[in-house]
């Protein structure tokens, strides 16, 4: 009440210069809370570019600032590189398509979701022990420290598969169903090859060197060109009536993980070979239930008919009074029961 | 009711209408991690949440698979 009054015994001057001051203050507070909203900027286009904001589809220059939660797409032949404001630079290729899933200026706790397409990451400053770097893709998530790395994201044989290639540093790799490792420089492996054979290859020598050299280079799809080279092999060999049969299914996915010499490292045919027998053992490990032990073996026969009873198992490792080594107990549990200790 | 009455009441709306505006919780999907482990020599798999284990059991790879399913309906871990 007594501010009211107060008011009213201004005049008109005094008035004007009040509104002044609340407009000023107004600015400062939506600048000091409007300091998040632009967290990138785009500092190469070539071709065609366009940003999804909130339903509406806009052409990129060069020059546009990027916010978070913005989808950006490239067109045909074209190529966009943006620069984030926590340096680190993400290169668009051709037909790519970006969502950036979280941004946070002030801890850096930053995610990218790599759509479609292929892109080119380098963080130039090293993410501390409280920040999180994150690129997701199919199947698979690449946690970063401070490093140099190329992704595909595509679709092969009606499936949707990942390439992640590494230039510098490390970087922990995630593959969905599987456990996390760590990929280092030179190396490169594919969402696919990894859930057949856990298989990490070293990138070929000749390429890795141009991609170090040319910072707009990409990552070709490993899985499409290596397609094209089987391709390319079975006509050679159905041009010259080879009698060899067609591959198997699971024989044709392996050799094309194989059979890719412009990206992957060549090996010796010694190297081949032995490489071929631990894949070998791994599909023979899979369905070998004879070497499992009788709780284990046991578990998984009846796995089907125990779950239709709420019925599962868990194990532990113990070692009993006397004997120095460790024992593995099954106990039951209802099959949604866990704990969680975390 | 006074005038001063009427005041106070308008005061204490916006007070806790101000309170309510930035009691507003906004749902943020985390980004922990789940993933497997698997045991040296038996094939049975730990569940891990960012690296670390959510306890001492070890499953069998299904069981494990569902638990970090369940592990994601609650948000403690990305969806798959």
């Amino acid at each position: 009440m007594a501010f009211r009054i107060y008011l009213f015994k201004f005049n008109a001057g005094e008035n004007v210069r009040i509104i002044i001051i609340i407009f000023t203050l107004n600015i400062l507070i939506l600048n000091s809370f409007g300091e998040d909203i632009e967290i990138g900027q785009i500092i190469i286009l070539k071709g065609e570019a366009h940003l999804l904001r909130n339903n509406n589809k806009t052409r990129l220059q060069e020059k546009s600032l990027i916010n978070e939660l913005d989808i950006i797409s490239t067109a045909e032949k074209s190529l966009i590189k943006i620069s984030f404001v926590d340096n680190t630079n993400l290169i668009l290729g051709p037909k790519s398509e970006l969502k950036i899933q979280q941004f946070s200026k002030k801890d850096r706790i930053n995610i990218f979701n790599f759509l479609r397409g292929n892109f080119r990451v380098k963080v130039q400053e090293k993410v501390k022990l409280n920040q999180k770097l994150e690129f997701l893709s199919n199947y698979i998530s690449v946690g970063v420290r401070g490093t140099e790395f190329l992704a595909n994201s595509y679709i092969s044989k009606s499936t949707k598969v990942s390439d992640v290639a590494l230039l510098e540093g490390t970087l922990n790799t995630s593959i969905e169903k599987a456990e996390t490792f760590t990929l280092k420089a030179g190396e490169v492996v594919n969402t696919s090859t990894y859930s057949i054979s856990k298989e990490i290859k070293r990138l070929d020598q000749k390429l890795l060197e141009e991609l170090l050299k040319d910072e707009l280079k990409l990552l070709p799809n490993i899985l499409e060109v290596t397609a094209s080279i089987m391709e390319k092999m079975n006509n050679n060999n159905s041009s010259t009536n080879s009698p060899t049969p067609s591959l198997p299914v699971i024989g044709a996915v392996m050799g094309v993980a194989t059979a890719s010499p412009q990206i992957l490292g060549s090996k010796s045919s010694d190297e081949e070979k032995s490489a071929k027998e631990k894949r070998k053992l791994i599909i023979k490990e899979k369905s070998n239930l004879k070497n499992e032990p009788w709780d284990i073996r046991d578990a998984m026969i009846r796995k089907k008919e125990l779950r239709a009873d709420n019925v599962c198992f868990y194990w532990f490792y113990k070692s009993l009074p006397g004997s120095g080594e460790l024992e593995r107990f099954r106990r039951e549990r209802d099959c949604d029961e866990y704990e969680n200790d975390l | 009711m006074s005038m001063k009455m009427i005041y106070k009441l308008e005061i204490h709306i916006l007070v806790c209408l101000f309170i309510a505006s930035c009691g507003s919780a906004k749902f943020v999907p985390t980004t922990d991690i789940c993933s497997l482990e698997k045991h040296w020599n038996d094939s049975l798999y730990q569940v891990k949440i960012n690296d670390k284990r959510i306890n001492k059991h070890w499953y069998l790879k299904d069981d494990a698979i569902d638990i970090t399913n369940q592990l994601a309906d609650i948000n403690k871990c990305m969806a798959n």
